[in-house]
């Protein structure tokens, strides 16, 4: 029966398949072609998938199903991708975005961007977040018209560099190795903390919660941890700025350790720590001491504190380690860093809008909306 | 917090493993000989099995996290596998122990695809 259910489907998803290739092969603005380009490079990935699927022999069902009703689930997905991200972008292309591609190509001519800079449109329904797979920087509707969190582009950028599609591709691959050095030093730490709890006679689920904490570093936090510091180190304080920003905003315990249950994104302590480290290794020291303080003053007035938990989990000595090890990651790119006194132009405008808005928070969106008027006028086209 | 980046790239790899996994399982049940993704599976076991401080490569480092449960203890015998799947073996078990693999990487990378829709 699951046969039979799976012989009409799959022509059902064939069907829409091609129908969605007739959406994206429409006319679109020149800075789509990119994203054109993948979308239509998946959806043919995805047919030729579901072709195979269609065309198999069936031999022995209860051999072959499970393994079909696999593949059928991931082509599903990935086609509702394609009509939801991917084609999406393109078929809402609107004026908003186009300063925002320019502003992003901008900023990957300022730091030297080793790969192509990825397209963006406004159709985010809650932050920033890229798509690797489409190079598709999405955000909200409005965000063109604000730049206190316009830092966060940075973080986006270094998402990709650990993607697969780029595995082969020489530049990244100083950084890979130190994102692969900065796992081993994990790994090690949590070989260590077990041998310790061990040595103590800790109960077994002191064990088990440093090896659970360790396949969250590996898996999910320490790709986290490196997008934050390249931010850190290429745009400069403005990133631990939109990090306060965003903390105070939408942020919900910024100690929060996991026990039992996943958390993919470490805690907001420990990024702004590690976005602090970052900063501190390019000579801001001065700024660290305001936005430590300001940091500290938040938690404080939140009612939040650090648990043992918390600190055996993100000891400073594993924080550093990181950041020394993406330091010479990011450097072996060639990407220009934010150096005191000599910021690249769009780290240069994002530093100075949260200047003005300490200067005077009260007259900063009245700055602000003329900034972004000079700015739509001198960056780029908005069609 | 946007965990959108972050997801969407974890998400590509266990996506990637998976689909290695399920066309793997493909070839060893219509009996043909050993193809490149066969090949690639072994190399991959074969690099799994020195671990990051043997000089696996990045790669082969996260697909062996991608292969362990939550407290990181492997789901299989990765030397034993790689080595019947180099031997050539076919049979009921082995397809067995390759399915029960893609199984546990698809089951996380639903997971993670449930998350970035919401």
């Amino acid at each position: 029966m699951l046969e039979s259910y799976l012989k009409g489907s799959i022509i059902q998803m064939i069907s829409r398949a091609r129908q969605l290739g007739l959406v994206i092969d429409k006319p679109y603005p020149q800075h789509y072609d990119g994203l054109r380009h993948l979308c239509s490079h998946r959806l043919q990935e995805t047919l030729d998938s579901l072709i195979a699927l269609d065309r198999e022999l069936i031999v022995n069902e209860e051999i072959q199903t499970p393994r079909r009703l696999r593949v059928f689930k991931r082509n599903c997905e990935q086609l509702e991708e394609i009509e939801t991200i991917g084609a999406t972008a393109l078929a809402t292309a609107q004026q908003e975005a186009s300063f925002l591609n320019a502003t992003v190509r901008a900023i990957c001519d300022d730091i030297g961007y080793p790969l192509v800079p990825p397209t963006v449109a406004n159709m985010s329904t809650s932050h920033f977040g890229i798509y690797a797979e489409y190079n598709l920087l999405i955000v909200p509707l409005l965000e063109s018209r604000y730049l206190l969190h316009l830092p966060d582009i940075y973080h986006e950028l270094a998402h990709p560099f650990l993607h697969g599609r780029y595995e082969n591709r020489s530049v990244l691959d100083g950084y890979r190795y130190a994102f692969k050095a900065a796992m081993v030093a994990v790994s090690q730490h949590t070989r260590s903390a077990v041998l310790y709890a061990k040595r103590e006679r800790a109960p077994p689920a002191v064990e088990l919660q440093y090896l659970f904490w360790g396949q969250a570093w590996q898996k999910y936090w320490l790709e986290e941890f490196f997008c934050d510091i390249f931010a850190a180190l290429s745009c400069g304080p403005a990133y631990a700025w939109s990090h306060y920003h965003l903390a105070i905003k939408q942020g919900d315990g910024a100690f929060s350790t996991p026990t039992n249950k996943k958390q993919t994104h470490p805690p907001d302590d420990a990024r702004m720590r590690i976005i602090l480290f970052s900063l501190q290794k390019l000579g801001f020291g001065d700024e660290c001491i305001v936005l430590a303080r300001a940091w500290s003053e938040m938690l404080a007035l939140r009612g939040e504190r650090a648990e043992p938990e918390y600190r055996q989990c993100f000891p400073d000595n594993l924080l550093q380690t990181i950041v020394d090890l993406a330091h010479a990651g990011v450097e072996s790119m060639n990407v220009n860093l934010a150096v005191p006194g000599a910021l690249t132009p769009w780290s240069e405008r994002l530093n100075e809008a949260w200047t003005v808005f300490w200067r005077d928070p009260e007259a900063y969106s009245k700055w602000e909306r003329s900034r972004i008027k000079i700015l739509e006028e001198t960056t780029g086209p908005r069609r | 917090m946007s965990d959108l980046g972050l997801l969407s790239s974890v998400h590509s790899s266990f996506e990637e493993y998976a689909t290695l996994l399920d066309d793997v399982i493909a070839e060893l049940q219509s009996d043909t000989g050993q193809s490149d993704k066969c090949q690639r599976l072994i190399a991959l076991l074969s690099e799994v099995q020195n671990g990051a401080d043997g000089g696996a490569s990045l790669r082969a480092i996260q697909f062996s996290y991608m292969l362990n449960d939550a407290y990181g203890r492997p789901v299989d015998n990765f030397a034993d596998l790689g080595a019947q799947l180099q031997a050539g073996r076919r049979d009921v078990a082995l397809l067995s122990r390759v399915s029960a693999l893609s199984s546990h990487l698809e089951k996380e990378r639903a997971a993670i695809a449930h998350r970035m829709r919401r």
